[in-house]
């Protein structure tokens, strides 16, 4: 964590409104980004990227270390977006939202293909491998997006997840070796 | 290295999240072992995929939004609550907050409760002589005078009985622009 965000963290622990401001604009895209790679809609995402920003400014002063700041902020999302996910799988409610339906979010590719047949190619695999990692559950789906989507390490892991690196690295052997399973499966059947 | 040694580490080799000698015997393995091989084109298919799964992003108006939501319920909700730091509670901002403006309300309603009270001798009124009832405009005889009173588009409030009514009516005059 780089001194600045250190600076802006103490001065937010200390009360400073503007500090926090900065927070909330340095880390907002990034807290949307796992969780709506968590819930797969626009407004879960919202909602939990608000939500965890209220909280951390309410429990502000449990934030004993400054350098805890981005992995405290993300436990935070993750606790809620899984919360989240428990609560709706128990009301039967599908969480998928399709291109088009109210709450989602028109994405763009990374890696732009020119062909048509590329690009269809490209969202089929994108929405595999979405669905899939939608059907894992809660805390292998969170650490998988943690770690290989978002980039985060092992260590960083365990330290929002609260629990031990062993942990994470088996969650992660599991949940990737279901979606290989599943994703070659997927391609036997096309 | 035994194969199912080497496939259990093929995720971090690939992420090259292990050290360079460990690396390195999984290179010479994979060089002999068409099985290891085959699994390690497997792993590496699951991560390009996963790498280009897009990173959601819905536009400028929406990130500024949600900060502002943010903020309004954080920072905005102190505002609400007063619960400002002690600084603020015991300085000279937080005493005008506590004791000023209500003072000053209170006064300007005590004021406001005078005029309301006793309209006619209001000094304003005394330049109003007639009410035009067909019209929303008022007739003001000394209306140069009331222009120097007040500041250009203040609106002014003046309390006026009209003739051949019985009832008070409340009219903001424009002082630059007619009658309302």
């Amino acid at each position: 964590m780089d001194t600045e965000i250190k600076d802006l963290v103490q001065r937010f622990i200390d009360g400073d409104q503007k500090a926090f401001a900065q927070l909330v604009g340095r880390f907002k895209k990034k807290v949307y980004s796992v969780a709506y790679r968590m819930l797969g809609n626009h407004l879960d995402a919202d909602e939990v990227t608000q939500e965890a920003f209220v909280r951390i400014y309410d429990r502000r002063n449990q934030l004993k270390n400054i350098n805890y700041f981005p992995g405290f902020l993300m436990r935070i999302a993750t606790n809620y977006a899984i919360d989240l996910i428990r609560w709706k799988q128990k009301r039967f409610i599908s969480i998928d939202s399709g291109p088009g339906t109210p709450g989602s979010v028109r994405l763009e590719l990374t890696d732009k293909a020119d062909k048509p047949d590329q690009i269809l190619e490209n969202r089929e695999l994108i929405d595999r491998i979405k669905r899939a990692i939608k059907k894992l559950p809660p805390r292998q789906r969170v650490t998988v997006i943690l770690h290989d989507l978002e980039g985060f390490s092992k260590r960083e892991v365990a330290g929002i997840l609260q629990c031990p690196q062993a942990t994470v690295r088996s969650n992660l052997h599991i949940a990737r070796t279901k979606l290989r399973k599943w994703l070659q499966e997927n391609n036997k059947g096309r | 290295m035994l194969c199912r040694h080497v496939q259990s580490y093929l995720d971090d080799y690939i992420l090259s999240q292990i050290d360079k000698e460990l690396a390195d015997k999984i290179d010479n393995h994979l060089k002999e072992c068409l099985d290891c091989q085959k699994r390690l084109e497997g792993n590496k298919q699951l991560f390009t995929v996963l790498k280009s799964l897009p990173t959601p992003d819905p536009g400028d108006y929406y990130w500024q939004q949600m900060e502002d939501s943010i903020l309004a319920a954080t920072v905005g909700e102190n505002r609400q609550n007063s619960k400002l730091p002690e600084q603020a509670k015991t300085g000279p901002i937080g005493l005008m907050q506590r004791y000023l403006i209500p003072l000053t309300a209170t006064f300007l309603l005590f004021l406001g409760s005078l005029y309301f009270a006793n309209p006619v001798q209001n000094p304003i009124l005394s330049g109003v002589s007639a009410i035009d009832s067909s019209s929303s405009y008022i007739m003001a005889e000394k209306s140069e005078e009331i222009s120097d009173r007040s500041d250009s588009h203040i609106f002014t409030a003046i309390v006026a009985s009209a003739p051949g009514s019985l009832g008070r009516y409340l009219i903001f005059a424009d002082i630059n622009g007619g009658t309302r």
